[in-house]
């Protein structure tokens, strides 16, 4: 008889032959690159934890504690933190809108704490490090609380990082915010009001979403603003600030159904 | 005003991640399929890619350390933090762990059909590290180095692995191809 793994091999081989992903290579690109951002949120104490996706090599595993976090990152459901207003949106998929303040444990992707919107985001993460949420989440007790840097990350996300004597949001690929005038600033205000609109829908359509970022854009009196649809055949959407190119951007996403 | 940019890598990186994408998708998803079959090959391949979007500056493949096996061993980083959070994957896994040797490439004759019938059935009898191994060393011509980035173990513990995955294989076909034991010897 022929050599079991020669039969295993020639068949499997067959069998990739046959096999195509769903998703065209440049459509994936523009999917990751458009929306590429943390994953995943459970909810502790009232509040969002969010893990960020695995950054690692193949031969760094991470503490367990870390790698119980990113287990969190495969659960699918809808996370509305206790207190009002602050909502993630939890997925499986990359897609992943964030009302909130991102305390994150470290300056690199990491785990991470979602909070309110807060009017002094670097004092409501540095409660979370003084209690000994952070930088282990999950780990209660005094900390110590670190220099705590207020950077706007992907999408206009405001995360507050760690960060050594002399670095700054650049470390991280960030640029510095200024937490003082967020919550008055009205492309924050466009931001937060999309991300609870649409973002944490389980699905929103083009037409609807369409609609709610034209009130929006009225309301918050930003009449040079232009939206565009990447996919105008996409079932459901998510709506993404663009403040460089003052743009709000709807992009596709899985719907529930997929 | 509040100033903001997306922290989006350059475009080069972009650039670098285009052609990471378009070069290794199609076999990173043939090898999630394969070797992970009671996974959705469509989101691992996504969510691996989503990692190295976000990791773009930071990587540089070359030597040992190639995009292969990167994309491989986050990939299967990703299916191992599925797996031990779906409580019913054992049992999932056990059932569509064959492969199903009828729906795909039907063999071109009657006595391979029963003989790849009986590998397909040895191996689903073996243990999932075993089953893992066999399938990704079957799909792809890894070296013992590579298989020891992926599963993230020393190259000399990755040959033992493999060596032993495919005795093992090879003990659970013989035990279906040899005639039952008549019951001890005059």
């Amino acid at each position: 008889m022929t050599d079991p793994f020669d039969v295993l091999r020639s068949h499997v081989r067959s069998v990739a032959l046959l096999e195509h992903p769903d998703t065209d290579p440049d459509d994936l690109v523009a999917q990751i690159t458009g929306v590429a951002e943390p994953i995943t949120a459970s909810t502790r104490d009232g509040a969002s934890v969010l893990a960020f996706p695995a950054a690692r090599s193949p031969r760094s595993h991470g503490s367990p504690r870390r790698r119980r976090w990113l287990v969190v990152a495969g659960v699918s459901a809808i996370v509305v933190a206790g207190g009002a207003g602050v909502a993630a949106f939890v997925g499986a998929r990359p897609s992943t809108p964030t009302a909130g303040v991102v305390c994150r444990a470290s300056i690199s992707n990491s785990s991470a704490i979602v909070i309110e919107p807060s009017a002094d985001p670097v004092a409501a993460c540095a409660d979370l490090w003084a209690r000994g949420d952070l930088p282990e989440i999950g780990q209660k007790g005094p900390g110590e609380i670190p220099r705590l840097v207020a950077c706007v990350g992907a999408r206009g996300t405001l995360e507050v990082l760690p960060a050594a004597k002399g670095q700054t949001c650049a470390a991280a690929g960030m640029v510095e915010a200024d937490p003082s005038g967020s919550l008055d600033d009205p492309v924050v205000a466009l931001q937060e009001r999309l991300a609870i609109d649409i973002n944490v829908a389980a699905c929103q359509a083009i037409e609807p979403a369409t609609d709610i970022v034209e009130a929006a854009l009225r309301e918050l009196e930003l009449p040079s603003w232009t939206i565009e649809v990447r996919q105008p055949t996409a079932t459901c959407v998510i709506a993404v600030v663009e403040p460089t190119s003052t743009r709000v951007l709807l992009i596709p996403r899985s719907s529930p159904t997929d | 005003m509040t100033s903001r940019r997306a922290d989006q890598p350059d475009g080069g990186a972009h650039a670098r991640f285009t052609a990471l994408v378009r070069e290794h998708q199609r076999g990173l998803y043939a090898h999630v399929r394969v070797v992970y079959p009671h996974v959705d090959a469509d989101t691992v391949v996504n969510e691996t890619f989503t990692t190295a979007w976000q990791r773009i500056d930071e990587l540089h493949f070359d030597g040992a350390a190639t995009a292969t096996t990167w994309l491989r061993a986050t990939a299967r980083y990703i299916v191992q933090n599925r797996r031990r959070g779906e409580r019913r994957w054992q049992a999932l896994n056990d059932k569509v762990a064959r492969l199903d040797p009828v729906a795909y490439a039907p063999p071109p004759d009657h006595d391979a059909g029963i003989e790849l019938q009986m590998v397909m059935d040895a191996l689903a009898s073996l243990s999932t590290s075993d089953r893992e191994v066999l399938l990704m060393t079957a799909l792809d011509d890894l070296s013992p180095e590579d298989v020891g980035e992926i599963l993230g173990v020393r190259t000399n513990a990755a040959k033992v692995r493999v060596s032993r995955a495919r005795a093992r294989l090879r003990a659970a076909v013989a035990e279906r191809t040899e005639p039952p034991d008549q019951g001890g010897t005059r």
